[in-house]
């Protein structure tokens, strides 16, 4: 199967179809509104974006970058439309934010602009961030989070995957965890991904303990 | 503006990195990343340059236009740098007149070529008193992956060897027709280095621009001499750190550049 | 328009061949690069004949100033631009009332294909540097900036497609060139559409124009944009080329759980 890339105003065929995120209907005809990836089946069609800004949906696990603190609470960058509140009672107790800290938080509501305001936040400790779209996370995480699962068992590291596209990642092969994102995210939308990035990780972990 | 906030999570990781004598991005301290010259790719501009350093991309432009010369050298041309630092570099730029820092760009950069004096500007005289040619550089910064200083330099210099001048009748440009190359003698590099902590390193990425105190940007010439200079950033050097920079490191670092200036087919 | 031409050029000679041997509704060669800058959440680089436009497209982003932004809608912004050195004679870098101009008409173009109703209090910023100048370079710009906003993955009801078309020697024909422009009789008309529905977004003319040749103007207006959105279309794909099989979409795109050690 192929997935078609559709390009915004561009018709759809949708006929007797439920009508899923980023399509658009005009007298009864349907329309992708983003640069995608076309995705049905038998009872509906929707278009998975390939670009675009994080839209904060409650419940994601997001890594927020500190901007302000204020008494009532820290406004985290997400890499979204507006910055996230979080309230100084949804910190740990131990965490003291301050501008240019990384937070690992929760998404609990959104409103009508798309701020969201978020819970459960701690402060993430050492280790390297990278940014990638938020439209590529899924295909970090993989199918029931085979993706993840395989960089974390093949590299030993420590890996969180923020939804709005930032992913943190600790431990001693945190660089060759880095070159697979990168990979993966330059081959989102291609087939077979999941042996290729086992196949590349095996090879670049033997290549650092060779130069070890 | 939050965007150019560097995270203190990145700033402790190029800081231990550098501990190690090891930069983020598997540099050594006086490594220039990749570079890339294409040379005429504006039809309109007399000579031009299109640069890329790291992901940092320069358009650069030459024009030439007949003045009235400046009373004090009547019989010299004149040679004028401008930089543009539009948002389309970054999304930490703003749009409207040149800020502080676009202003320090171009005039750094124009200090490097002047008074390395590359531009012949005795040769670019009409009639003396009366007409004489300026030399408009202009620096249009495109991508700002870091360190604009040396890649506008860069592409200054490469459009300068590029140019041609117009030819010129009855006090008219003819357009499309020329007389030959801009008068040029040698060239010079510059060389930024940045310190983070207690480490200095050349070629300031993105995020080694974010967390530096304290920047120098030299610049020499093809016969070794120092043209130029400018030091920025809230933080100091010692005088050691200068010496070891400016006897020493500068021509160390530049030496990839100067061999492909040198290299640059001129018009 | 009527330009300061020589009368006795022929713009189309008998074969139906132009000044620069292209046919009366024939396009100079048109080239649409897209994701081309590493800063901008989208890009695009078009080259047009010998114009050349670069577009980097930022947000939905906060508005600043906060007062400026509207409760209903995201607010378009264009920035269109010429390098000094885009036009013959040395221009002076601030904007001036031609830029201005051209970059109201743009954003007005573009806000018609973007769907704005969905980021309401939020910018959509497009900055546009020409680089270098031969008439047309609104159009340039303005297929620059609608591929950089799909680029950027902003919703949109459509691309915005455009030529320009106009007369010079009594013919009408597509994209003139400087040198059509400056016929005695030249009218210029830049003109841009939604393809999926003709509908118009922009059209400007100057010049002296009889209904009838209105009429063949703007069929060559459509026909021509047509061959434009197809190139844009075309720039988008080759960025993802070869996307296949992602037999997992479904799966993956609902996944909304994540890790956390």
């Amino acid at each position: 199967m192929n997935a078609k890339i559709v390009i915004p105003g561009e018709e759809i065929e949708s006929r007797g179809k439920k009508i899923g995120s980023n399509v658009y209907t005009r007298n009864g005809r349907s329309y992708s509104a983003v640069l995608g990836l076309l995705n049905e089946n038998e009872t509906y069609v929707k278009v998975v974006p390939l670009a675009g800004k994080y839209m904060p949906k409650e419940d994601d696990l997001v890594l927020g970058l500190v901007e302000d603190v204020k008494y009532a609470g820290a406004f985290l960058d997400i890499s979204s439309v507006n910055s996230a509140f979080l309230p100084a009672t949804e910190m740990g107790r131990n965490d003291d934010p301050k501008a240019g800290d990384l937070i690992l938080a929760r998404v609990s509501e959104v409103d009508e602009v798309n701020s969201a305001r978020l819970i459960s936040g701690s402060i993430v400790g050492r280790g390297k961030v990278i940014e990638v779209s938020s439209a590529k996370i899924p295909r970090v995480l993989g199918t029931k989070k085979s993706m993840l699962n395989l960089l974390k068992d093949k590299t030993g590291c420590k890996i969180i995957v923020g939804m709005n596209g930032r992913i943190w990642v600790q431990g001693e092969n945190a660089p060759v965890v880095i070159l697979a994102i990168r990979k993966i995210e330059e081959e989102a939308h291609k087939s077979g991904l999941t042996n290729k990035i086992e196949t590349f990780l095996e090879k670049e972990i033997k290549k650092e303990k060779k130069s070890d | 503006m939050t965007e150019e906030a560097i995270w203190n999570l990145k700033k402790d990781n190029i800081e231990s990195l550098l501990s190690k004598g090891e930069r983020a991005d598997g540099r050594k301290p006086d490594e220039y990343r990749e570079f890339k010259i294409e040379l005429g790719k504006y039809h309109h501009a007399e000579g031009s340059a299109f640069v890329t350093l790291g992901k940092t991309k320069i358009a650069a432009g030459v024009k030439m236009s007949v003045e009235k010369p400046y009373p004090d050298s009547p019989d010299n041309g004149n040679i004028s740098v401008n930089a543009e630092m539009s948002p389309i570099a970054s999304p930490s730029f703003e749009s409207g007149p040149p800020r502080e820092e676009a202003v320090e760009l171009a005039r750094v950069v124009d200090r490097g070529i002047r008074e390395a004096k590359i531009v012949d500007v005795d040769k670019l005289c009409i009639t003396p008193g009366e007409e004489v040619w300026t030399v408009f550089v202009d620096l249009r910064v495109l991508d700002y992956d870091g360190n604009l200083f040396d890649a506008c330099t860069l592409a200054a210099i490469a459009a300068l060897v590029n140019t041609k001048i117009p030819k010129y009748e009855d006090g008219k440009i003819i357009d499309g027709e020329y007389t030959g190359s801009l008068p040029l003698n040698g060239f010079s590099t510059m060389s930024t280095f940045v310190k983070i902590g207690n480490h200095i390193v050349v070629d300031p990425s993105l995020d080694e621009d974010k967390v530096m105190s304290a920047r120098i940007s030299v610049s020499v010439n093809e016969k070794g001499q120092l043209c130029a200079m400018q030091k920025g950033g809230i933080g100091t050097f010692t005088a050691e750190e200068i010496d070891s920079i400016i006897t020493d490191r500068v021509f160390k670092a530049a030496k990839p550049l100067q061999k492909v200036i040198k290299d640059l087919p001129s018009k | 328009m009527a330009g300061k031409g020589n009368e006795n050029v022929t713009y189309v000679d008998k074969s139906g061949k132009r000044l620069d041997g292209r046919k009366v509704d024939e396009l100079r060669p048109i080239k649409v690069d897209v994701g081309v800058l590493d800063r901008a959440d989208g890009s695009a680089y078009v080259e047009w004949g010998h114009n050349k436009a670069i577009a980097a497209v930022y947000g939905p982003r906060e508005v600043l100033p906060k007062h400026m932004a509207n409760p209903y809608k995201a607010i378009m912004r264009v920035y269109y631009r010429m390098a000094p050195f885009s036009v013959p004679e040395h221009k002076r870098p601030a904007p001036g009332r031609r830029e201005i101009e051209i970059s109201k008409v743009l954003s007005e173009a573009l806000d018609a294909a973007v769907l704005t109703e969905r980021f309401p209090q939020s910018q959509i910023e497009v900055h546009i540097d020409i680089l270098d100048a031969d008439a047309g370079t609104r159009i340039t710009a303005l297929t620059a900036a609608s591929a950089a906003l799909a680029d950027a993955g902003i919703p949109m009801r459509d691309l915005v497609a455009g030529v320009s078309v106009g007369k010079a020697g009594g013919r009408v024909i597509a994209d003139l060139t400087k040198a059509e422009e400056d016929a005695s009789d030249a009218v210029d008309i830049p003109m841009a559409i939604l393809p999926s529905t003709k509908e118009v977004v922009l059209l400007q003319m100057d010049g002296i124009l009889t209904k009838e040749e209105w009429k063949d103007a703007h069929e060559l207006a459509h026909k021509a944009a047509e061959k434009v959105y197809n190139l844009q279309k075309e720039a988008l794909r080759k960025r993802y080329e070869s996307a296949e099989a992602v037999e997992e979409t479904e799966e993956i795109a609902e996944t909304k759980e994540e890790v956390v050690e």
